[in-house]
């Protein structure tokens, strides 16, 4: 099953999403649907002529892209603090985003593509990728009007406010919050982290499915840097920056599995990323096949399984009790890694619609060529299990890089937070509560299981 | 379909051989109604059993042949075909020379076929003690075969 | 109840009364419920009156434990047999017959010259030197005279006190010997004439039967005893000259049977006692079978006219040495053949399958016919009475003329039973295909009988099972 091409197993379901022509139904099989899909169809937004385009074949009562071509935004910061990354086309960051953004090009999958610089206010720069970012020099952006300080959280808002379902926006920053005069510098940046909460709700409450993916590279910085309380210093340095994609999920997840595929940054190595959307995994796969395994190993467990879902007289296997299981997450390891699959900080047990608490248990592979499943879950108990009804969500969460790279004081970089970004955790939790806002939580699959 | 597997619960001739005969399905990861084997293998058992019962009772019905050791050598006749018969079945599994073979991560070896064999041998017994005990009175030379019949017309 | 009252005079009443007794066994039909048989033979120590005494004594004994009320089927002892009430013995005694010479018995030397002399001319001296402990040894003459005293015993007055209307008599002699041929004529006179007894006006207008029994055997010739069979037909012709006149003639009998055999048969020669065992013959049965008849016989064809009939069998040969079934009339057949078999049957199955079955058999097992009941007083007499059964089939095949309609002495195949007679196969239900012998046996006696009286005792269950399964057995193999 895992052998089958990899385009194959995700066309169907994705297609299946951008060529739907029922509008108003809900696409993909029925499963464990985090988002409520029978709402109503909304309105679509005037057209604004300094406004990013967008996508002229959106329809007028859907919320989702019924173009498998939709148009491409790029916004480049432009403050101060982006200076020292370019040096007139050799950094890598330039080389980087080139790359990144020619690769969209040669795909040839959007209808458009359209450059923007983005600061206080949006700046259309054309279709010219050279003229873009090519040629960039540490001058180019004072007279592109680039403030010195950031306002991160607002930009997200102006990005993710300037676009619909059949748009892709790419934002591409230093993501470094900057308080500058303000001393409360903890409440400022829940402040930031509100105003990327918030732009992910307003436009998830308008287009309901969204996709956030983010790279982060390392580059060449030689420039002046502006530290959190606004203090400029000269650096020349590693520093990282980072890519943002927004978009509905099909495009997003066509983009980085078939368009510009992660093995298409040759330039520098995508140092870590990270991806969230709110499509449950069951509207992206066809498989979403996930039972017990049979408890004839001391591995799996000692119960009696009744059925794939239905277990019971769960006794104790060595040191504790424990059942196993294993369910279909190709989609997700393709799009979100294995390690980040199978971390179990990004599962909790649920009881009801709420979090009960974490996981407790083991996450691996399954190499069982012929089994439907991707992983194998083991969960582990220290007292028996009660009986009822057991459920594990995945729940994508903020990842652990986010926080190692968070820079808490860059007056200074002695070594250990060279590579670290100024109040980044501040975006990616942010990003991640604009998903699970006001009580909802995103579950992205869950596997229920009746304990006897 | 569950009513079959429902007499082979007992755990005496291996858990793997259970879900094999169960009709597991290593590539679905789950039981398939096709791979099935205990509607058939109940159904031979317990046919077989009201075959003999019949055979016994009503076809040979003979005064000569209805004293208990008669009846325990129909019974031993019936254990010992279904004995060879089952354990048939599953040594045919294990090797592949059945439409069902077995899976290689399931354990079953020719131990697990030999007491399948037993397992099955004594549940077409106990069908036929049950069959004998409550069908036997209208049977007339064998009415009290094995044991004398409660029920008397003379 | 009406009764039938059989008066068997000497031998051949014995051995004719012997018969009739193997055939109510084996539930021949009899149209009168009680039959009393009187035995008439001064011959005390007659080896077949004894034998006939024992059966009818052992088939009451048998009968005693027996029901037949409309919830049973059994025929087999159906027919009471019983000794005249107040008469403890079947035997009626000839007083003053004892260690007597019949000279001393006429008390000749009481009399006078003249009538000494007219003894002396009517009855040879041998005669006279003749002691009567064991008959008249074929001399009527010297029958006639003792047996005159008849009317006044105390058997008589017994008869009589308990003869009631519609009771009927029968009376069983042989023309040839020396009891019978003079019993036979004085008792008749008797009955019609006597106005002594109690219910004599009864008697005078019963119905009454004989049947004559013809010369059918002849002893070997032996000197030194008293009976000479070369004599036999001669007293046969002038015995039935009188009976012309004296006894059919002035119809005081109703009905007369005859019978005898062209072919006698050949008896060592005793004169009496112990010693005078005749092997059964079948003229015997025929004759007992006329009893049968003239019970079934209803009063209004026994008015008028002495009615007389004469005996045959159903075959061309001539010199048949064997008679079987197939050669009896359809009458004789219809009445005998089944009961017979079915008798036999269940004494072939009491010899030599019950002991080792009953332990093992639903039949046994759900009537409680258990090792109390098998050695029971009620089962040793029915053994015994089995016994005497299988010994008079025996006797009766090993005569000349032999009636061997059975061949009795077989063991297996036990359907190979009735000579003539091929058995059919049972092919359903299917287990009676593969039964056979005395397993099949078993088989019918296990069928779930309907209409079957729980509530009957166990030796009346018994009796019944077997009737029952015989019945239906002979029905199948042999169509009877």
């Amino acid at each position: 099953m895992k052998t089958r091409n990899l385009f194959q197993i995700l066309s169907i379901g994705i297609s299946a999403l951008l060529l739907t022509a029922c509008i108003n139904g809900t696409p993909g099989s029925s499963g464990n649907s985090a988002v409520n899909k029978n709402t109503p169809a909304v309105n679509v937004p005037t057209a604004d002529p300094n406004a990013p385009q967008t996508s002229a074949a959106t329809q007028e009562t859907g919320v989702y892209p019924t173009t498998p071509n939709p148009v491409v935004n790029v916004y480049l910061e432009i403050s101060g603090s982006m200076n020292g990354y370019v040096n007139g086309g050799t950094s890598t960051f330039q080389q980087v985003v080139k790359e990144y953004l020619s690769g969209i090009n040669n795909a040839g999958f959007a209808s458009a593509v359209n450059y923007y610089y983005v600061g206080s206010k949006i700046t259309p720069k054309g279709n010219d990728l050279n003229n873009y970012i090519t040629k960039l020099t540490p001058s180019s952006f004072g007279a592109a009007g680039g403030g010195a300080t950031t306002d991160i959280g607002g930009l997200f808002k102006t990005i993710l406010g300037n676009m619909d379902s059949n748009t892709i926006s790419i934002f591409i920053s230093d993501c470094i919050i900057s308080p500058g005069s303000n001393t409360n510098t903890a409440a400022y940046a829940r402040g930031q982290m509100t105003d990327v909460r918030d732009a992910i709700v307003s436009y998830t409450n308008q287009y309901e499915d969204l996709a956030c993916l983010v790279y982060q590279f390392d580059s060449e910085f030689n420039g002046r840097y502006f530290d959190y309380q606004n203090h400029p210093r000269k650096v020349n340095m590693q520093r990282p920056f980072y890519i943002w994609v927004f978009g509905h999920t099909a495009h997003v997840a066509m983009m980085k599995l078939q368009y510009v595929p992660d093995k298409d940054f040759k330039v520098a190595p995508i140092r870590n990323q990270w991806i969230i959307f709110n499509t449950p995994l069951s509207a992206l796969q066809d498989n979403n096949k996930y039972g017990l395994l049979l408890p004839n190993t001391a591995k799996n467990g000692q119960y009696v399984r009744k059925s794939g879902t239905e277990l019971r007289t769960i006794q104790k296997a060595g040191d504790n009790y424990r059942f196993s299981f294993g369910a279909n997450l190709l989609t997700a390891q393709f799009l979100m890694g294995d390690d980040y699959v199978e971390d179990t900080r990004n599962y909790k047990q649920m009881i009801g619609k709420a979090v009960k608490e974490k996981f407790y248990g083991e996450i691996e592979k399954d190499f069982n060529q012929s089994s439907p499943f991707s992983e194998i879950f083991r969960v582990d108990s220290d007292s028996p299990f009660q009986k009822g009804t057991f459920s594990l969500a995945f729940i994508p969460e903020v990842p652990d890089w986010a926080y190692e790279c968070t820079d808490t004081d860059d007056r200074m970089f002695n070594g250990a937070n060279d590579n670290k970004t100024y109040g980044l955790n501040n975006i990616f939790e942010g990003v991640f509560n604009g998903f699970n806002n006001g009580g909802h939580i995103n579950i992205l699959a869950q596997f229920d299981f009746e304990i006897k | 379909m569950e009513f079959f597997s429902l007499f082979y619960q007992l755990n005496v001739y291996g858990q793997d051989l259970f879900y094999h005969l169960k009709g597991w399905d290593n590539g679905m990861q789950d039981f398939v109604a096709a791979n099935n084997q205990f509607p058939t293998i109940w159904l031979v058992t317990f046919l077989s059993a009201v075959a003999m019962f019949v055979v016994f009772y009503y076809i040979l019905n003979h005064p000569r042949f209805n004293k208990f050791w008669h009846w325990l050598i129909a019974l031993a006749v019936l254990a010992i075909g279904i004995f060879i018969w089952s354990r048939g079945l599953v040594l045919a599994d294990i090797t592949g020379a059945s439409m069902h073979p077995v899976d290689p991560s399931l354990n079953i070896s020719a131990d697990n076929a030999m007491m399948f064999g037993v397992y099955n041998a004594v549940l077409s017994a106990i069908f036929f003690l049950f069959f004998s005990v409550i069908g036997r009175f209208g049977s007339k030379n064998c009415k009290n075969t094995p044991w004398k019949s409660l029920i008397n017309r003379k | 109840m009406a009764k039938l009252y059989v008066f068997g005079i000497g031998g051949t009443g014995s051995r004719t009364l012997r018969a009739l007794t193997m055939m109510l066994a084996s539930g021949v039909e009899c149209k009168f419920d009680t039959v009393v048989p009187v035995i008439i033979d001064p011959d005390a120590s007659a080896a077949d009156m004894s034998r006939t005494v024992d059966a009818m004594t052992r088939y009451m004994e048998v009968r005693k434990s027996l029901d037949f009320n409309s919830a049973n089927e059994n025929r087999f002892f159906k027919t009471e047999i019983c000794p005249i009430q107040d008469m403890s013995t079947f035997k009626l005694t000839l007083e003053n017959t004892e260690n007597v010479t019949f000279r001393d018995y006429m008390k000749t030397n009481q009399m006078d010259a003249a009538s000494k002399a007219l003894i002396n001319m009517l009855f040879s001296q041998a005669n006279l030197d003749s002691d009567m402990v064991v008959g008249f040894k074929g001399n009527p003459n010297i029958g006639s005279v003792v047996l005159n005293q008849f009317s006044t015993s105390d058997a008589y007055k017994a008869f009589s006190n308990n003869f009631e209307e519609g009771d009927r008599i029968f009376i069983i002699s042989s023309i040839f010997g020396g009891t019978g041929a003079s019993g036979f004529p004085l008792l008749l006179k008797t009955l019609r004439n006597d106005q002594t007894s109690q219910h004599w006006n009864y008697i005078k207008n019963a119905k009454i039967g004989a049947v004559t029994v013809l010369p059918y055997f002849s002893v070997e010739q032996d000197d030194n005893s008293g009976v000479d069979s070369s004599t036999f037909y001669s007293k046969t012709k002038s015995a039935l000259a009188y009976y012309d006149r004296n006894i059919t003639g002035n119809n005081s009998v109703n009905a007369l049977y005859y019978i005898g055999d062209s072919m006698p048969a050949s008896y060592k020669n005793h004169d009496g006692g112990s010693e005078q065992r005749n092997d059964a013959h079948m003229v015997e049965l025929f004759a007992a079978l006329s009893i049968l008849k003239f019970a079934a016989t209803p009063d209004n064809e026994l008015d008028g006219k002495t009615q007389t009939y004469e005996y045959g069998i159903d075959t061309n040969d001539e010199d048949i040495k064997q008679v079987i079934f197939k050669d009896l009339g359809s009458e004789t057949r219809r009445l005998i053949q089944k009961p017979l078999s079915m008798f036999l049957l269940m004494n072939k199955y009491m010899k030599n399958a019950l002991a080792s079955q009953y332990k093992f058999q639903p039949w046994a097992k759900d009537c409680g016919l258990d090792e109390n009941f098998f050695t029971s007083q009620y089962y040793s007499d029915l053994k015994k009475f089995q016994d005497a059964y299988g010994i008079w089939l025996d006797e009766l095949g090993r005569n000349k003329r032999s009636f061997k309609p059975f061949d009795e002495k077989r063991i297996v195949p036990l359907f190979d039973l009735v000579n003539g007679q091929k058995a059919h196969k049972i092919m359903w239900p299917l287990h009676d295909l593969f039964a056979k012998n005395y397993a099949l046996m078993d088989s019918f006696l296990n069928t779930n009988w309907p209409k079957w009286n729980k509530t009957a005792s166990k030796e009346q269950k018994f009796m019944e099972l077997f009737y029952r399964a015989t019945a239906k057995l002979t029905s199948k193999k042999y169509n009877f």
